[in-house]
């Protein structure tokens, strides 16, 4: 056994850089063919099934949907440890800063 | 939205405008209304007695209007992110293409000009596969092997699509695809997971197996127990 394998992921770290990798293609790809901004940039809930191959007992991810928009369901009912309090700062946040980030950009355009 | 008055010249000014109609949704018709109003439940083409009183043609005005809008000051949700997002054909062929790129699996899919057939077909067990349409929530037009009374609903939505899509096949708002997404036998279903993402950070993770009585629950090391051997 090499010192390396010490470190392999727990099966939490890998979900999440499966969810990052995918966010950061998703974005390229979106804004590639849409030609506007990604609204994933800002805030999405993704939704992911997971399954297991019957032969191998291998599991696997599948992206099944994305919601981005302010209809998402929170699942705040089950929100004890308050999760979604520090998403709602994060998102207030960022819509703050990509508000004045827009107001900027256009007082440029307009002067040029 | 009225592009004249006080109003209209308020909002142009605005900082930041939060909300709007989603657009990723069933936002043309109301086919399952359930508890009196769903938040579908905006657009009457019949009378002005949705929620916010508009019909198609205040609607294609409403859209012009957010155009402009957007143009003034920073909306989120983009009007144009969620109606690229309702799409979820195009949403699909993203994902897949991204997840072929990463060599993770994902479903096949294809769209469908025959919905009800396709809908005989799996019913009767010759078909394995998901039918669901675009601009749609909470499994309104999703048809499996064992959707109850799945003929009839599906023939209702049908119906109602062509009433509310008929008079626009051109303009902003496109007529759903049907879509029909294979299941792979081979794989067992052990549950769905649901994160959430802000400015790209990872806030809060779920998981929805249908395994527990609770659902859902909060991800923790006891949830990841259920499954022990990850791999990607």
């Amino acid at each position: 056994m090499g010192p390396f394998e010490q470190h392999r992921h727990r099966p939490e770290d890998i979900f999440e850089i499966y969810l990052l990798k995918m966010l950061s293609k998703l974005i390229i790809e979106e804004e590639r063919t849409n030609k506007f901004r990604s609204g994933l940039r800002i805030f999405n809930r993704f939704d992911v099934s997971v399954f297991k191959v019957r032969d191998t007992g291998k599991v696997v991810y599948m992206m099944n949907e994305i919601t981005r928009s302010h209809f998402t369901g929170l699942f705040q009912a089950w929100d004890s440890q308050g999760y979604m309090d520090v998403m709602f700062q994060e998102l207030e946040r960022i819509l703050h800063l990509r508000a004045s980030q827009f107001k900027k950009d256009r007082g440029s355009r307009i002067q040029t | 939205m009225l592009r004249k008055g006080s109003y209209w010249d308020r909002l142009k000014q605005a900082d930041l405008i939060i909300g709007g109609i989603n657009f990723t949704s069933n936002y043309m018709w109301v086919p399952f209304p359930r508890n009196g109003y769903t938040p579908s439940d905006l657009i009457n083409r019949e009378s002005a007695q949705s929620i916010y009183g508009l019909t198609l043609e205040t609607l294609k005005i409403h859209w012009d209007a957010l155009g402009i809008l957007a143009e003034h000051t920073f909306m989120w949700p983009d009007p144009r992110d969620l109606m690229y997002g309702g799409s979820k054909l195009h949403l699909s062929q993203n994902i897949n293409k991204c997840s072929e790129a990463l060599g993770v699996p994902f479903p096949v899919i294809a769209t469908v000009s025959d919905p009800l057939k396709v809908l005989q077909d799996i019913q009767g067990g010759a078909v394995d596969a998901i039918l669901k349409r675009e601009y749609s929530n909470a499994s309104l037009h999703v048809f499996t092997k064992y959707t109850p009374d799945a003929t009839e609903r599906l023939m209702k939505a049908l119906a109602d699509e062509k009433q509310a899509y008929s008079p626009i096949h051109e303009g902003p708002f496109p007529r759903p695809m049907w879509i029909v997404q294979s299941f792979s036998s081979p794989l067992q279903h052990l549950g769905e997971i649901r994160a959430f993402v802000v400015n790209g950070s990872i806030i809060n993770i779920l998981t929805t197996t249908q395994a527990t009585s609770l659902r859902p629950l909060p991800i923790n090391s006891s949830v990841w127990s259920i499954f022990p051997t990850f791999h990607n």
